[in-house]
């Protein structure tokens, strides 16, 4: 099967995408002892059914609980989320717990980052897979095990029939993750959340699962947000690609025009942070310089700032809104964005003047 | 099964050490064994005719092996005082005891599990601190104050129940469990007060864990996601807990057979050491620690029905 059909959307406009989430205004506060953390600050989104976001950031940058917060699956105590989240014809923030149940595994599902937490150890892989067959479609236990068997084999588990009586600790890392994918299929979601699906699991396994993940989508017209830190797993699997920084989208585009044409110097830094083909494959990755912002007391003006190769006097003091680029879909908040004249010249002005580096190049020395 | 048989292989070697060190016990009394055995009224006769029965003049890991043979037969030698043969005694006592220990465990857990799961769904709720100070109260309360507080209230003020006395299961099983009660009661509080706190740490820390998050992600309700997905994981501390309560279990168990007055082993023991019956108190010595040895077997067992990842990697049944 090809890619070619993807569904960057523009390539045929003609059919009005149906739009399955709007996220408005999304804020989510935790109480720590320091004060009150701000880790999703002010995020909107929209998502057309079928199609695939990736979100993008650095570790802390707020791409789980972001997740989590559309998905209304925060902490019961100590977190509060307020914003619009219209999910499906449901506004899901001021839902109950019961009202989410309703919603979480049949319309909505998730796969965790690490395969070997996520599964219950003293559950056999297939009473995992049924429960919520029996429990959401009303399945019988014979039923149930039909479909296991099914999804097990479409999510590419050799003797899926054996399988369903093994205990997760058992099966391999890259297996473990098909079955929570299967899990996650199994009641037929529109969308899925896949948060760093693939970073506990080995580099060849990795393309396996994003492959594997893709392929369902397609199949299922199913929406998914891929949510990870590295911008070369979301590059040929993403329509869209939505960078957060600080708890904040800061630049957000479709797929091939963030690549061309990035704005925001913290999405170019985060480019050059991918690995290589040239290093070992298990070089630790070149984090970009400098520490993320302290969410408590997020410093004042532009928070990529104390970190940008760019940065100005007026980044420190104001913020930059998210604004529109001319390229279609495309948004960004800089005041001194990378590849317009401003950029360059703000670049030019601190070379000369040897404040900071391209984070590019600073990554391979 | 390879894993059972090994299992069993280290049984049978930790029972012969226990029966080795009970056995050595009355041997390590000062001065003559036989003089010991039979009290300082003791004549010259007497003497040789308990020196030949014991085997003591034999080296002793001949003795002890001539013992442990004796013992697989049932046979525990017999009271100096009573005559009576140790294993009648124990036959008689130990269903007293046992009834008591099964009781109380079992209203230990009845309470703990729900207690524990309800407690942990809500850290700091009403209930939570309600049972975790009730908890404590109890912790600090020695079965023998506790005991005689709830003859007081419920005995002697209520007349709900006897204070004291035990008819047989056989030949009346209501007053057989009625008297049973307070008894019972009086021992299971002090499991019941560590197994709730076990039990409701390990459900805390479990319901930290992701496949909790992932079978929420579910849409699982969340009495399916306690019952179904914490508990057996939580229940692995508890049951070890369980299996080394069991020693001061016993012991609580013989003090309340004390106050409440049961025919139990406990009681038998402490007539035994007051009048130097030591045959019978090595008897009492080596069946409980075969009990105890045998309930730690059956935890070991236990863990591997728990927790998958014990059973190594293939699979049993
Ligand atoms: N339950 C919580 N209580 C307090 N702070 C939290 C909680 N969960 C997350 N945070 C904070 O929110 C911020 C964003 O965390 P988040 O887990 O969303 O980052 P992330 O982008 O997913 O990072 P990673 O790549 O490491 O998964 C972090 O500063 C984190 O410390
Ligand atoms: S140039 Fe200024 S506004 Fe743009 S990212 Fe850098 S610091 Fe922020
Ligand atoms: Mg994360």
């Amino acid at each position: 099967m090809s890619r070619g059909h993807t569904t960057a959307g523009h390539e045929y406009p003609e059919i009005p995408a149906e739009t399955l989430l709007t996220v408005e205004d999304l804020r989510t506060t935790f109480d720590t002892p320091r004060g009150k953390l701000t880790a999703v600050d002010g995020v909107s989104f929209e998502l057309e059914a079928g199609r695939t976001l990736g979100v993008v950031g650095e570790s802390g940058s707020g791409k789980t609980v972001l997740s989590r917060s559309v998905m209304r699956l925060l902490p019961k105590r100590g977190a509060t989320s307020t914003g619009r989240v219209r999910f499906n014809g449901h506004e899901m923030v001021g839902l109950t717990q019961k009202q989410l149940r309703g919603i979480w595994g049949t319309e909505l599902a998730m796969v965790f980052q690490d395969p070997m937490t996520s599964l219950n150890p003293t559950m056999r892989i297939g009473n995992q897979i049924t429960e919520s067959l029996r429990y959401h479609l009303g399945m019988s236990s014979s039923e149930a095990t039909e479909h296991a068997v099914v999804l097990l084999s479409s999510v590419g588990i050799p003797t899926p029939e054996r399988r369903l009586h093994d205990y997760p600790h058992q099966l391999s890392g890259g297996l473990r993750q098909r079955v929570t994918i299967a899990i996650a299929l199994a009641c037929g979601p529109r969308l899925l959340f896949a948060d760093e699906p693939t970073t506990a699991l080995d580099v060849t396994v990795q393309a396996q699962i994003l492959d594997l993940l893709a392929a369902q989508q397609r199949e299922r017209s199913m929406a998914m947000i891929l949510v990870t830190h590295d911008l070369g797993v979301v590059a040929g699997r993403t329509d869209d690609i939505a960078v957060m920084y600080g708890g904040k989208i800061v630049e957000q585009a479709p797929t091939k025009t963030l690549f061309a044409e990035m704005r925001m110097p913290y999405t170019e830094a985060l480019l050059g942070s991918i690995p290589r083909a040239d290093q070992p494959s298990h070089t630790p990755l070149q984090a970009i310089p400098g520490r993320p912002p302290d969410l408590v007391s997020p410093p004042p003006g532009c928070r990529f700032a104390p970190r940008c190769p760019y940065a100005q006097p007026r980044c420190r003091h104001e913020e930059p809104p998210l604004r529109e680029a001319p390229t279609k879909g495309h948004r960004f908040a800089c005041w001194f964005p990378v590849g317009t004249p401003e950029g360059r010249q703000a670049l030019e002005e601190n070379r000369v003047r040897g404040v900071a580096l391209d984070p590019a190049r600073s990554v391979t020395t | 099964m390879a894993l059972l048989a090994r299992r069993l292989v280290q049984l049978v070697g930790v029972l012969l050490v226990v029966t080795f060190f009970s056995y050595l016990l009355l041997n390590l009394l000062p001065g003559n064994v036989a003089v010991a055995v039979l009290g300082p009224n003791a004549t010259a006769a007497g003497i040789a005719h308990v020196t030949a029965e014991l085997h003591l003049n034999q080296p002793l890991p001949q003795r002890y092996i001539e013992w442990l043979w004796q013992v697989l037969q049932g046979n525990f030698g017999e009271s100096y005082h009573t005559h009576e043969a140790v294993s009648t005694s124990l036959a008689q006592r130990l269903p007293v005891t046992i009834e008591l220990l099964v009781i109380s465990q079992i209203l230990a857990f009845a309470f703990a599990i729900p207690l524990g799961i309800l407690a942990a769904l809500r850290p700091g709720g009403w209930l939570d601190n309600i049972s975790s100070i009730t908890a404590f109260g109890f912790l600090a309360l020695p079965p023998y104050v506790l005991g005689v507080i709830l003859v007081l209230i419920f005995a002697v003020s209520l007349h709900w129940f006897p204070a004291t006395g035990y008819t047989p299961f056989l030949t009346d099983p209501g007053a057989n469990i009625h008297d049973m009660i307070l008894p019972s009661i009086t021992l299971a509080v002090g499991s019941l007060a560590v197994y709730l706190r076990v039990l409701r740490a390990e459900m805390i820390a479990t319901l930290q864990e992701d496949y909790i998050t992932m079978a929420v992600a579910k849409g699982m309700p969340t009495w399916r996601i306690l019952t179904r997905h914490a508990l057996r994981p939580s229940t692995i501390a508890l049951v070890t807990v369980a299996g080394l309560n069991v020693g001061a279990l016993i012991g609580g168990a013989f003090l309340v057979e004390y106050i409440f007055a049961l025919p139990g082993v406990g009681v038998l023991a402490i007539e035994s050491i007051f009048s130097k019956d030591y045959l019978v108190v090595q008897g009492i010595v080596v069946v409980v620690a075969v009990a105890y040895v045998v309930v730690n077997f059956c935890v070991d067992l236990l863990y591997l029905f728990l927790d998958p990842r014990a059973r190594g990697v293939q699979t049993l049944g």
